[in-house]
């Protein structure tokens, strides 16, 4: 009989505690998401308790956060995120894994600026490098369109790397992109130079891809060149030149510059306007960019 | 103490007791039981590495050297405590005493009996860990001297056990190994978290002078070197192993002094 009262006893009291657990979890869930975030303490003290298995606990973290990353709200979530990875990386400088997962969560956010934090802190940490660098270039380039800092990404993984090709082809387009014209066009003229006489598929895939953004570039320096002298025709003239052909009696240009085929530029006298029949949106044989 | 040349105090006895002692402790529930949880840990490693995809390596390196490290500290700490107390509490040490056998090689054999323990409880667990890694193909045979370093830490825990076990209660030596374990391994913290708070020279010279004394214990440790295929630095291993064997020297003189000194009746 006592047994029986026993085990009833358990019973209820284990009913009991199912029922207020249920009873918490629904409390806590009526809250906002800002109070049902997560916390990770400061990577100083977790440093002190993790005794030094730090790489362990970077583990358990990184875990911890690629599993939940979609757990909660993007307001809490993004402004722990970069607490997240920073902390795991402080416990493990090394972790590549965590910078890269870190990028990629932080760019679903669009959080540039701590972006760019975590890639500099990894980038510091590991020296040697070079795709730490590529893939933080690749997300300003891509995703953001920082092109300043793209260029200094990209250009950081081609001083650790410098035989990568598909750095150097980065490295020439952020560099065009943020207008730098002469830097990119030196780097595909050298992609050209490198694969010349290459037959291979990326030979000819590189020569095709450096040969149209040459062609290109030669359009773009040139039209930075004529709209430059026209601007400074017209502040000293106060009016645009009829032809572009006065630019150079007037001494503003050596010589009347062509495009790529030998083509004259298109003029509008009317706008100052200086533009190329020959735009830069052709595919080429195999349809690269 | 009595004055023996050293290899006089690694006698016949010394390594008898030591034999007994490892037939003792592997007879021991506690040393099963924190040998299968540090077996499923690092088999549970694995399932870790497949939650993190690409980091695999990494994270079986990463929780197995871990649990080797915490689960044989906590073999030493757990069967170190009793070894002589217990012996003087059943009163079983008359047994060894009455016999031509001074209480320092009797300290010595315990201590070596307990290192033999902990020296096949290490290999159980590097042969575990290394058939998960070949399993996920990422064997490496540098876990050996992350396991040698792990070793070297547990000496010195065990002469820690030993040194608390000759002249206190085993809660009381578990609680001061364990804090000697827990001091040992996050005194780096204290240079590292106040040095740079704080501008005063003196105080400054203060916490280093503090972190001196202290014990450090992850100064022996090439977990985190190994699991990014990081080389040691030339000079590590000749230091790291004069280290050990001083502090266990110190340890075990002062063992046997005051074992020597200690009235059993």
């Amino acid at each position: 009989m006592k047994r029986v009262a026993a085990v009833l006893l358990l019973l209820a009291l284990a009913s009991a505690v199912g029922s207020l657990h249920t009873g918490l979890a629904e409390i806590r869930a009526s809250y906002p998401t800002e109070f049902r975030s997560y916390y990770i303490p400061q990577s100083a003290y977790l440093k002190v308790a993790s005794m030094g298995q730090r790489n362990l606990w970077a583990d358990l973290i990184f875990l911890w956060g690629v599993q939940y990353f979609d757990r909660y709200g993007k307001d809490v979530r993004t402004a722990y995120l970069y607490h997240t990875f920073d902390v795991l990386t402080d416990l493990d400088p090394r972790f590549y894994e965590a910078y890269i997962f870190g990028f990629l969560f932080l760019s679903l956010d669009q959080a540039w600026k701590d972006l760019y934090r975590l890639a500099d802190k990894g980038l510091s940490a590991n020296p040697q490098n070079w795709l730490l660098a590529w893939d933080a270039g690749t997300y300003a380039f891509f995703q953001a369109r920082d092109y300043d800092r793209a260029a200094r990404y990209f250009q950081i993984a081609h001083d650790r790397n410098p035989g990568e090709t598909l750095v150097q082809d980065m490295l020439a387009n952020a560099y065009k992109y943020r207008g730098d014209y002469e830097a990119s066009r030196a780097f595909w003229l050298r992609i050209r130079d490198q694969f010349e006489g290459d037959d291979s598929f990326r030979g000819r895939f590189y020569r095709m891809a450096a040969e149209r953004n040459l062609f290109d570039l030669h359009i773009k320096i040139d039209l930075k060149a004529l709209e430059g002298a026209v601007a400074r025709y017209r502040q000293e003239r106060g009016a645009f030149p009829p032809r572009l052909l006065d630019l150079v009696r007037a001494g503003y240009l050596q010589a009347l510059p062509a495009d790529p085929d030998g083509d004259p530029y298109l003029y509008d006298p009317a706008t100052g306007k200086v533009s190329c029949s020959k735009p830069f949106h052709y595919k080429g044989e195999y349809g690269q960019w | 103490m009595s004055r023996r040349s050293l290899p006089g105090l690694f006698s016949n006895q010394v390594w008898a007791i030591a034999k007994n002692t490892f037939r003792e402790s592997v007879r021991s529930r506690v040393f099963y039981i924190l040998l299968a949880f540090a077996v499923s840990l690092l088999v549970f490693s694995y399932v870790l590495g497949f939650l993190a995809a690409g980091v695999i390596r990494k994270m079986v390196l990463d929780v197995g050297l871990s649990t080797i490290a915490y689960f044989s500290a906590l073999t030493a700490i757990f069967v170190g405590i009793g070894l002589v107390y217990q012996e003087v509490e059943k009163k079983t040490i008359y047994n060894i005493l009455s016999k031509p056998v001074s209480r320092t090689r009797f300290i010595l054999g315990r201590y070596l009996g307990l290192l033999l323990v902990l020296l096949v409880n290490l290999a159980a667990m590097v042969a575990v860990l290394s058939a998960v890694l070949f399993f996920v193909e990422g064997f490496t045979s540098r876990i050996l001297a992350a396991a040698s370093c792990i070793f070297l830490e547990l000496m010195v825990l065990t002469a820690v056990a030993v040194f608390f076990s000759s002249v206190a209660s085993p809660v009381v030596s578990a609680l001061c190994t364990a804090a000697f374990y827990v001091i040992g391994h996050t005194s780096s913290a204290l240079p590292e978290l106040l040095l740079p708070a704080v501008e005063s020279p003196l105080a400054r010279k203060v916490i280093l002078a503090l972190y001196h004394l202290l014990p450090d214990l992850n100064l022996l440790s090439i977990n985190n070197l190994v699991a990014h295929d990081i080389p040691v630095a030339p000079g590590f291993y000749p230091k790291a192993v004069a280290y050990t064997l001083l502090l266990v020297g110190l340890l075990l003189v002062a063992s046997a002094l005051s074992f020597e000194r200690r009235d059993l009746v």
